[in-house]
């Protein structure tokens, strides 16, 4: 008996111990910052790693500060939905798309900060709110459509990335013929099939020649959904025709960066990350991206872009100050100009001279414009997850394109009675 | 006659040798293949079944660099051994008078219990979230052992209940006319009686908290307060994935718990069956 109180004893006296520290300051008396930060993100490798290298630099300039930096990858949203609802969330945390329509109302305003009159202008309407506010700051931002493989392309007869939906299944059909896989999807994780949707969407919905008034009656509510059907029969056009990889609706996506490192799969909806992950494998694959094709003939191609690894500051956050310190100093060109590098995607200020190795890509179609990501600016909050469910439907053939049309209806009636 | 059946039995116990190799092996894959990619450079694309010709410890370095798994196994270890003793004393407790004392009462909160163990603990995830959050119980110890030991409690009361229940009440009247006291009656004589549902609890709920990742990820978001799983899921992010360093995580956090359960699986399985057996 007395074995086991002395357990117990032991045990409370050591988890209550365990309890004690982790105390947060900021105390400023000596001018230097003293004090922890916590900084979440959803990043991967290598842009993870390119930040934490930033925020080592900082923790070197000011001894004072430790700032744990972590990455939660895939579980990011339902974390930080959690702790939204809580009320309880990281004092620098990644916004990664949606810095305005969803934690707008948790992030403080940047306005008053140096480092908000540096923000690239085709990317600060995605961190300013309707009042003005700039709620975070974008490190680097987005300019993506569909990644593909230029070797594969010379192979299959291109010497021009297709411009338009026409083309790019006519250049389907060619890299098929050579026993290639030509659109890489990875059903197990239905995200890859709602980006797909989330990209063709305002190539066909918005920027299509007869887009008509669309985008306005997306915002006021009285769209036709019907009219959603060439976005869901793009996903049953590939699989009807066989442009995708046979295990399309059981793919891991872990293994995307493997097909596109070693030549395994032609395109892939994603953004530059994923050809810098791929690089880590393979520095010689040869990786591009090209923008989003044109639906009609007559159509201008486009690409989807807006903030990537964007950081803004919690509203409610004891450490402000730290915060902003440190804001301040990832802005730098220097420090910029290092997560841009190393992470391969281009900078969301206007100062930065970023070296990339698709730089040369991306300049053959500078004057093309960029477009927000379709559910961020033209859906209710919340019609991502329907999106995804009528992607891998549509992939494993549960759902008709006319169903999917009402599946879009439903939820999209539904969420914005709730706004 | 007699060569006839000894032949029979021969041939009956190689059948029973061969299918019993069938299934290890069977069993014994995965962890061949976790060995076999752990061993591997990040960029050898030959199949999981061949083991490397160059067997690499590169993975196990970065795993324990880059992934922490070391740190991560000392805050598994910490919060599965203080959450099993705390259901393991808390579980025996509330068990004794539950089985020994059958009122209507009793019978009701043994149905409470059971009647939690149905509840997906995922469901109530953010009332928890934010009563931790008053707490102040996110990213520390006790926040992560308060919420496992609430959860792992019901079963370890149905257990141990249904056990004391087969321990014969004439061993609490036969210490009580040699002069044990009412208290003492659970500690000297019904607890020692426990040892095979005890190892039963200890293994069934440490290989849980061993193995639990969706409260982790929610309590411990620090770092440095990482566990296994945390470690391991680390390793996999978007568009990025690293199996054999995951690989190499998982050998290194399995081999505990391997080792515990080989030591302990007598009782376990005799266990198993005594708290199955009314």
């Amino acid at each position: 008996m007395k074995k086991l109180f002395t357990i117990v004893l032991v045990s409370f006296c050591t988890i209550a111990s365990l309890m004690a520290g982790g105390s947060k300051e900021q105390a400023a008396d000596d001018g230097a910052l003293h004090g922890s930060l916590t900084v979440a993100t959803n990043a991967s490798s290598p842009t993870f790693e390119a930040v934490e290298k930033v925020i080592e630099l900082f923790m070197e300039e000011n001894p004072g500060v430790e700032v744990e930096y972590t990455t939660y990858g895939s579980d990011y949203e339902n974390l930080m939905k959690a702790r939204m609802a809580a009320n309880d969330l990281p004092d620098v945390f990644a916004t990664h798309g949606w810095a305005v329509n969803r934690y707008a109302e948790y992030l403080m305003p940047l306005n008053d900060l140096e480092l908000s009159q540096r923000i690239s202008p085709s990317v600060i309407d995605t961190v300013t709110t309707d009042d003005g506010s700039i709620v975070a700051m974008p490190i680097t931002m987005e300019q993506s459509g569909i990644i593909y493989n230029k070797t594969i392309l010379k192979e299959a007869g291109w010497d021009h990335v297709p411009r338009t939906l026409d083309e790019f299944y006519q250049c389907c059909e060619d890299v098929k013929a050579l026993g290639i896989a030509p659109v890489y999807i990875t059903g197990k994780d239905t995200r890859i099939q709602a980006n797909m949707m989330d990209i063709m969407a305002v190539s066909m919905l918005i920027t299509c020649n007869d887009a008509g008034d669309n985008a306005e009656r997306l915002y006021d509510g009285t769209f036709d959904w019907s009219k959603w059907a060439p976005v869901s029969s793009f996903i049953t056009e590939l699989r009807d025709r066989g442009y995708t990889n046979v295990d399309a609706t059981t793919a891991d996506p872990i293994y995307t960066q493997e097909k596109l490192a070693f030549g395994e799969a032609m395109f892939n909806f994603n953004n530059q990350a994923m050809i810098t992950s791929a690089w880590e494998l393979n520095p010689d694959a040869d990786l591009s991206m090209m923008p989003v094709p044109a639906f009609h003939e007559d159509d201008e191609q486009i690409w989807i872009g807006g903030e990537r690894e964007c950081y803004g500051i919690w509203k409610d956050s004891p450490n402000k100050e730290l915060a902003i310190a440190l804001l301040e100093f990832m802005a730098r060109p220097e420090n910029a100009k290092i997560v841009c590098d190393m992470a391969g995607m281009p900078a969301g200020f206007i100062d930065i001279d970023s070296e990339q190795k698709l730089s040369e890509d991306y300049a053959q179609f500078a004057d093309l414009k960029i477009y927000p990501y379709f559910d961020r600016e033209w859906l209710p909050s919340g019609m991502w997850a329907t999106m995804r469910t009528i992607g891998g439907a549509l992939t494993a053939g549960e759902m008709s394109v006319e169903d999917s049309c009402r599946a879009m209806s439903d939820s999209y009636l539904s969420l914005m009675s709730q706004q | 006659m007699a060569k006839k059946r000894s032949t029979l039995g021969t041939r009956w116990n190689w059948l029973k040798s061969i299918t019993a190799l069938a299934v290890s092996v069977f069993f014994f894959a995965p962890f061949y293949i976790i060995l076999s990619l752990s061993f591997k450079p990040r960029t050898d694309r030959t199949s999981y079944w061949l083991f490397p010709k160059e067997p690499t410890f590169d993975a196990y370095a970065y795993a324990l660099d880059r992934g922490d798994i070391g740190l991560a196994i000392i805050n598994t270890l910490i919060v599965t051994f203080f959450s099993v003793i705390l259901v393991l004393i808390f579980g025996a407790i509330a068990a004794y008078p539950l089985s020994r004392h059958k009122t209507r009462l009793n019978t009701l909160i043994l149905s409470c219990f059971v009647g939690v163990m149905m509840v997906p603990p995922l469901s109530v995830l953010v009332p928890i979230y934010k009563e931790l959050v008053t707490l102040g119980g996110i990213n520390t110890y006790w926040g992560i052992i308060l919420l496992t030991v609430t959860y792992s409690l019901p079963m370890s009361v149905f257990m141990f209940t249904n056990f004391i229940k087969s321990i014969p009440k004439e061993l609490d009247e036969a210490a009580l006319i040699d002069g044990c006291s009412q208290f003492m009656i659970f500690p000297r004589i019904i607890l020692p009686n426990m040892a095979p549902v005890i190892s039963s609890v200890l293994i069934l709920t440490s290989v849980s908290i061993w193995n639990d990742y969706s409260f982790q990820l929610y309590v411990l978001q620090k770092p440095k307060l990482k566990t296994i799983t945390l470690a391991i899921s680390s390793f996999f992010t978007e568009g990025n994935s690293n199996m054999p360093a995951a690989a190499a995580a998982t050998v290194l956090s399995v081999l505990p718990v391997a080792i515990i359960y080989l030591c302990l699986q007598k009782y376990f399985i005799q266990g198993t069956m005594d708290s199955a057996i009314k």
